[in-house]
C-alpha cells in the first residue's frame, strides 16, 4: 500500500476490519455451513452442531466472560502499574511483580475450582480465575513501558513547569501506549481461549461444546467449539491491532 | 599487493562503484578517501568478498580472489572496522586467537602469539590477556581490534574507519602506533577514512574516489601540491600548503647553523665573523651542546663583544625537534614571532637551523593551475 | 521514627497490617465430614493463652521494629526473616489446634484452614518476598533469612506434624495414586518442554536466517496459541484414535486416542512459541558489526552459528524455555480431562465430589513446582551465562 495517505490507510484498515467482522458474524449464524464442514469431516457421527445451546447464544456468552475479565484485568493491570512506577509506589514493584507472576502460575482451571465452593458456580468465578490470569501481561507491559521512557524526557517535562498528573497523561501514557497495547491483545487473545474452562463450571460459553463433545466422544462438537474460540480470537486480535495503530497515529 | 581490474558494483541502477582499476604494492599504505557514498566502503569490502562485484577482477597477491573459497581468503587477510565487533564473550585472549583456531594453530604457537601481539598494540598481556571486551576502554578495545587482525600474520590489511569511533585524542595516540607498527611489519595496507588529517598523516599514497570513480592515486605531497581538477582542489581545502608541510621533517629542509660554545665566547665569534662577516645569528651552547642562548652579530659589535650582547634563554624552550614536521616548525616560529629557529637532536642538542626561507622553498611546489 | 517508616517502609507496614487483621478472622473451620458446611473457629477459640501470644511474637517483633525504623538497608530483610519466623509459629500452632479439634470427632471428621491463617501466610509471603527483593546486597545471607521459614515448614510436614490437616488427610488416603500422578506430571510437562526444545531452535533459526520463512512459522505458532487447550486435547483425540486403530504397533506403544499422546502432542505445540520466539529474538538483537567482524575473519556460516550466534543467544533462549516449563505445568494440569494424569486429576476430583481440599491437594503442588521450576531455571540461566555478558545481564530478579 505504498503511497497511500494515511487518512487512506487507516480507512482501509478498519474497512478490512469490519468485512472481517461480517463474515465473522456470517459464519458463526450459519448452522447449515457447521453441519456440512462438520458432517465432511466426521461422518461417523451421529450429531455434528452441539444441540443443546445455539452458537450465537455460546457466543454472546463467551464475548460476556472475556469482556468482563478483560475489563477488570486491564484496569487493575494498567492501574497498578501506573501506581507502581510512581515515586511513592515504587517500593511495592518487586511485591506486585512477583505477585503477578504467581498469579499467572496458578492454572485457571485450578482458580476456578477453588473458588467454586465460596462464589458458586457459573459466571463469576469464572471471570475471577480470567481476571487472576489475564492480570500479568498487562501488568507486565505497562511497567515496562513507562520505565523505558527516558529520565531525561521527564525531567525536561519538569523543566517546562508540567505536573505529576500532567507528565503522565501527556508524556508517559502516550510514549508507552504501544507496548501497553501489545500486553494488553496477549492478554485478550489468551484469555479467549483460557474462557473455554468456564464450560467446566457451568459458566457457558464456547467452552460447553468442548467439554460436551470430550465428554460424549463426539470430535465435531469439539471443533465447533475450538474453531469458533479460535475465530474469536484472531477477530480481537485484528480489532486491537487496528486500535493500536490509530492510537499510534494520535 | 591488491589489485582492482575494471571493478563494477551495482545496486539496483546506482552503481557504487564504477569501472574501478587501482593497483597498491606491497608494504604500501593506502588510503581510499572520499566524501560519502563514493564507494570507498564499497571497495574495501569487494577485496575481502564481502561484497561480490558485477564485473571486473581482484587480485590479492597475484590470486585471483574469486578462486578460493571466501572463509580461504578471509583468513590469509586481516579486517578491522569501525565498530571492532570484539565478540563480547570471549576474553581478549580468545578473541585474538580467532583466526590462528582457525588455522588450527597449536595451541603454544597461539599463546606466544597473543602475547605477542599485545606488547606490539601497547598493552600489558598479563593484564589484558583475561579481561572481557565490556571492560576496555574505547582506545583499547580498538587496539585489540588491531591486534586480532594481524593474529595470523596475513600479508594484507582491511581497515574500514578503524578509528572513527575514537576520540580525536586517542585517535592520534592510535595513528601514531600505527605508524610505528606498519614501519616494522611493512603489511600491504588499504585504509579506508573521511578524515583528510588522517590520511595525510598515515598514507604512502592516497587514493581520492567520488562516486564510485577513482579521482586521483598519488602521494599525499603531491596531491596537496597538485590537484588534479576543481574537485580534488575543493576537497583538500584551502590551506592546502600548510596540510602538506606536515608531511616533511624539518631534518630534511634545515641548514647547518653557527655554535659558539659559551666557553668559547667571545673570541670564536670575532674569529667567525672576521672569515665569513654575513653571519647573522650564531647560537650559544654549553659543553654538551644544549643551547644557552642566541647571538644577534649586530648586537655583538654594538656591545662591543661583551656579554650583555647575547640573549639567554629564559627558561622555556625553543627551537624545534629535527623529526618534528614542518608544520610545527612554521606553528613555532608564529608562535615565537621569528624566523629562524635552532634545530635540536633528541637530547636537546643544537644540530642546525630551520628558517622561514627553507619552508617557503617547499610551499613554492604548490601550485594553483589544474587541468580542469 | 515511626513516621518515617510511614514513609519509607510502606511494603512491610501493608505486610503487618495484613497480618493483624487476620486474627481477626476465622482461623481453623471444622465439618463434621467433607460434603457439609463447616463451623469456623477463632484464635481464641482453639488456642491457649500462651499460644496466642506466641502467636503474636513475630507480629510484635516487626511492629517494635517499625516504631523503632531507622532507614536501614537490612529492614526490609530482617522484615523477611521474621516473617518466617512468623509461618513457622503459625503452622506449628495449626498442628496444635486442629490435633485438638479432631479429638473428639469421628474419623470422618475435616479440619481445613480458615481465612485468617491464610491472611497470615499473605502477610508474611509479602514481608518475605518484599525482604528477598531489597537484600540483594547480602549474597547468600538473603537467601537464608528469606526462606529459612520454608525449611522449617519442609520440616514440619515431613514429621506428619500437619497430618490432623484436611488437605494431608487426603494426601494420606491416596499417598500411592499421588506420587504417581506427580511423576505422570513432571514427564508430561518435562517430555513436552524437551521436544519444543529440540523443534522450536531450529524453528526459531530457519525464521531468523530466512526472511521469507518468518511470518509463516510464526503466524502458525501464534494460531496455536489461539486454540484453547481444552479444544486442542480434544481435537486430537479423533486423528490419534484413527491412527492407532489403523496401525497396531502406535497401539503397542502405548499411544490411543486419549491419554498421554494427545496431551504431550498439545502441550508440545503450546510450549513452541516462547522458545520459537525467543531463539529467532536473541539473533536478531546481536550487535551486526560483531556478526561482520565474523565473516570477515573467515568465519563460514556453521561457525558463525555454533561460536558466536548461539553462545550470545543463550540468556534469552534458556530464558524462553523458563517460561515454556512454566507454562506447561500449568497446562499439565488441564490434562488430566483427557485421562493423561498428573495433578489435575485430583483438581477435577474434588470439583465433582465438592471436596475442597482435595482440590487444593491438586493444585497447591502444581503452584510449588513451577515455582521451584521458575527460580531452579532462573539459576540456571544466569550459571549458563558467558562470562563476558554477564555485567549486562546482572540481576535475580
Amino acid at each position: 500500500m505504498e503511497g497511500l495517505s494515511g487518512r487512506r490507510k487507516n480507512l482501509y484498515g478498519w474497512l478490512y476490519l469490519f468485512v472481517l467482522s461480517v463474515l465473522f458474524l456470517y459464519i458463526v449464524l450459519n448452522m447449515e455451513l457447521w453441519q456440512h464442514f462438520l458432517g465432511f469431516l466426521f461422518p461417523g457421527e451421529s450429531e455434528h452442531v452441539y444441540p443443546r445451546a445455539n452458537l450465537l447464544t455460546l457466543l454472546k456468552e463467551h464475548v460476556r466472560l472475556v469482556a468482563a475479565s478483560s475489563a477488570a484485568a486491564i484496569v487493575a493491570g494498567v492501574g497498578a502499574g501506573i501506581l507502581v512506577t510512581r515515586p511513592q509506589g515504587r517500593m511495592f514493584l518487586p511485591v506486585v511483580s512477583d505477585l503477578s507472576s504467581l498469579a499467572q502460575t496458578i492454572p485457571p482451571v485450578a482458580v476456578l475450582a477453588l473458588a467454586v465452593p465460596f462464589i458458586g458456580f457459573g459466571f463469576k468465578p469464572t471471570v475471577l480465575a480470567l481476571f487472576l490470569y489475564s492480570i500479568l501481561p498487562v501488568l507486565r507491559n505497562t511497567i515496562s513501558g513507562i520505565e523505558s521512557i527516558s529520565p531525561n524526557l521527564i525531567e525536561a517535562a519538569f523543566g517546562m513547569g508540567m505536573k505529576r498528573g500532567q507528565i503522565l497523561m501527556r508524556v508517559e501514557l502516550p510514549l508507552s501506549i504501544r507496548v501497553i497495547m501489545a500486553g494488553i491483545r496477549t492478554s485478550v487473545v489468551i484469555n479467549v481461549g483460557t474462557a473455554t474452562v468456564g464450560a467446566v463450571v457451568g459458566a457457558g460459553g464456547l467452552g460447553t461444546p468442548i467439554i460436551s463433545g470430550l465428554v460424549r466422544e463426539n470430535p465435531s462438537f469439539v471443533l465447533e467449539g475450538a474453531v469458533s474460540a479460535a475465530l474469536l480470537a484472531f477477530l480481537l486480535d485484528q480489532l486491537l491491532a487496528r486500535v493500536e495503530l490509530s492510537l499510534f497515529r494520535g | 599487493m591488491i589489485e582492482l581490474r575494471s571493478v563494477t558494483k551495482k545496486y539496483g541502477d546506482r552503481s557504487a562503484v564504477k569501472d574501478l582499476t587501482l593497483r597498491i604494492t606491497g608494504g604500501e599504505v593506502c588510503v581510499l578517501i572520499g566524501p560519502s557514498g563514493c564507494g570507498k566502503s564499497t571497495t574495501i569490502k569487494l577485496v575481502n568478498r564481502m561484497l561480490e562485484p558485477d564485473e571486473g577482477l581482484i587480485f590479492v597477491n597475484g590470486k585471483n580472489v574469486a578462486h578460493s573459497r571466501p572463509e580461504d581468503l578471509r583468513r590469509r587477510i586481516g579486517y578491522v572496522i569501525q565498530y571492532i565487533g570484539l565478540f563480547p564473550h570471549m576474553t581478549v585472549a580468545e578473541n585474538i586467537a580467532v583466526v590462528p583456531k582457525l588455522l588450527s594453530w597449536e595451541r603454544q604457537k597461539i599463546a606466544a602469539r597473543v602475547d605477542e601481539l599485545l606488547h606490539m598494540v601497547g598493552l600489558d598481556p598479563g593484564e589484558y590477556r583475561e579481561k572481557y571486551p565490556h571492560e576496555l576502554s574505547g582506545g583499547e578495545a580498538q587496539r585489540i581490534g588491531v591486534a586480532r587482525a594481524l593474529a595470523s600474520d596475513p600479508p594484507v590489511l582491511l581497515m574500514d574507519e578503524p578509528f572513527g569511533a575514537v576520540d580525536p585524542l586517542n585517535r592520534e595516540i592510535l595513528q601514531a602506533e600505527f605508524i610505528k607498527i606498519q614501519k616494522e611489519l611493512k603489511k600491504t595496507v588499504l585504509f579506508v577514512t573521511h578524515d583528510l588529517d588522517e590520511a595525510i598523516r598515515i598514507a604512502d599514497r592516497v587514493a581520492l574516489m567520488r562516486d564510485g570513480a577513482l579521482v586521483q592515486h598519488e602521494t599525499p605531497e603531491n596531491i596537496l601540491a597538485h590537484p588534479l581538477n576543481r574537485f580534488v582542489h575543493d576537497f583538500v581545502g584551502t590551506d592546502r600548503a600548510l596540510k602538506r608541510l606536515s608531511r616533511f621533517s624539518v631534518s630534511k629542509a634545515m641548514r647547518e647553523g653557527y655554535t659558539v660554545s659559551v666557553t668559547e665566547y667571545p673570541a670564536r665569534v670575532e674569529h667567525m665573523l672576521k672569515r665569513d662577516s654575513w653571519i647573522r645569528f650564531i647560537w650559544i651552547v654549553d659543553e654538551r651542546g644544549m643551547l644557552r642562548g642566541w647571538l644577534d652579530t649586530r648586537d655583538f659589535v654594538a656591545f662591543g663583544g661583551s656579554e650583555e650582547a647575547v640573549t639567554e634563554l629564559q627558561g622555556a624552550r625553543f627551537g624545534v625537534r629535527e623529526d618534528a614536521t614542518l608544520r610545527e616548525a612554521l606553528s613555532r616560529m608564529l608562535a615565537e614571532g621569528v624566523k629562524l629557529l635552532p634545530v635540536l637532536d633528541r637530547n636537546g642538542r643544537v644540530v642546525g637551523e630551520i628558517g622561514l626561507k627553507d619552508i617557503e622553498k617547499v610551499t613554492e611546489e604548490v601550485t594553483d593551475r589544474w587541468k580542469d | 521514627m515511626a513516621a518515617s517508616a510511614l514513609k519509607f517502609e510502606r511494603v512491610t507496614l501493608v505486610g503487618v497490617g495484613i497480618g493483624l487483621l487476620s486474627f481477626a478472622l476465622p482461623f481453623l473451620t471444622l465439618k463434621p465430614n467433607r460434603l457439609v458446611q463447616g463451623t469456623s473457629f477463632y484464635v481464641w477459640n482453639v488456642l491457649l493463652p500462651h499460644e496466642i501470644t506466641l502467636l503474636f511474637v513475630p507480629w510484635c517483633l516487626l511492629i517494635l521494629i517499625l516504631l523503632r525504623y531507622s532507614k536501614h538497608p537490612s529492614i526490609p530483610l530482617i522484615a523477611g526473616a521474621t516473617g518466617n519466623l512468623a509461618i513457622i509459629v503459625l503452622f506449628l500452632l495449626v498442628g496444635q489446634a486442629a490435633g485438638r479439634l479432631m479429638q473428639f470427632q469421628e474419623p470422618f471428621a475435616r479440619v481445613s484452614i480458615g481465612f485468617g491463617c491464610w491472611g497470615l501466610v499473605a502477610g508474611s509471603y509479602v514481608l518475605i518476598i518484599n525482604g528477598f527483593q531489597k537484600g540483594a546486597e547480602y549474597g547468600i545471607l538473603r537467601y537464608i533469612a528469606a526462606f529459612w521459614g520454608l525449611l522449617g515448614l519442609v520440616v514440619l510436614l515431613s514429621t506428619g506434624y500437619l497430618n490432623e490437616l484436611s488437605v494431608l488427610k487426603e494426601y494420606a488416603a491416596r499417598k500411592g495414586r499421588f506420587l504417581q500422578e506427580f511423576g505422570r506430571h513432571v514427564r508430561l510437562s518435562g517430555i513436552a518442554v524437551l521436544l519444543a526444545v529440540a523443534i522450536g531452535t531450529p524453528l526459531g533459526v530457519w525464521s531468523f536466517r530466512k526472511k521469507l520463512l518468518e511470518k509463516p512459522i510464526f503466524f502458525l505458532i501464534n494460531g496455536i496459541q489461539t486454540i484453547p487447550s481444552l479444544a486442542l486435547f480434544g481435537l486430537l483425540i479423533a486423528p490419534l484414535s484413527l491412527l492407532s486403530f489403523r496401525f497396531p504397533f502406535l497401539r503397542e506403544m502405548g499411544v490411543k486416542g486419549i491419554g498421554t499422546a494427545p496431551a504431550l502432542i498439545a502441550l508440545t505445540l503450546y510450549a513452541l512459541l516462547p522458545i520459537t520466539r525467543n531463539t529467532f529474538t536473541s539473533l536478531s538483537v546481536i550487535d551486526p558489526s560483531i556478526l561482520e567482524a565474523a565473516r570477515g575473519m573467515g568465519m563460514n556460516r556453521m561457525q558463525l552459528l555454533l561460536d558466536i550466534q548461539l553462545p550470545l543467544s543463550l540468556p534469552i533462549i534458556l530464558s524462553g524455555i523458563r517460561v515454556s516449563m512454566v507454562q506447561a505445568i500449568g497446562n499439565t494440569t488441564v490434562a488430566a480431562l483427557i485421562g493423561a494424569g498428573g495433578f489435575g486429576v485430583f483438581v477435577f476430583q474434588g470439583l465433582g465430589q465438592a471436596a475442597f481440599d482435595l482440590i487444593l491437594l491438586g493444585t497447591i503442588p502444581v503452584i510449588l513446582l513451577a515455582i521451584f521450576t521458575d527460580r531452579l531455571m532462573q539459576l540456571l540461566v544466569v550459571a549458563l551465562t558467558p562470562l563476558g555478558l554477564r555485567s549486562a545481564t546482572e540481576s535475580v530478579r
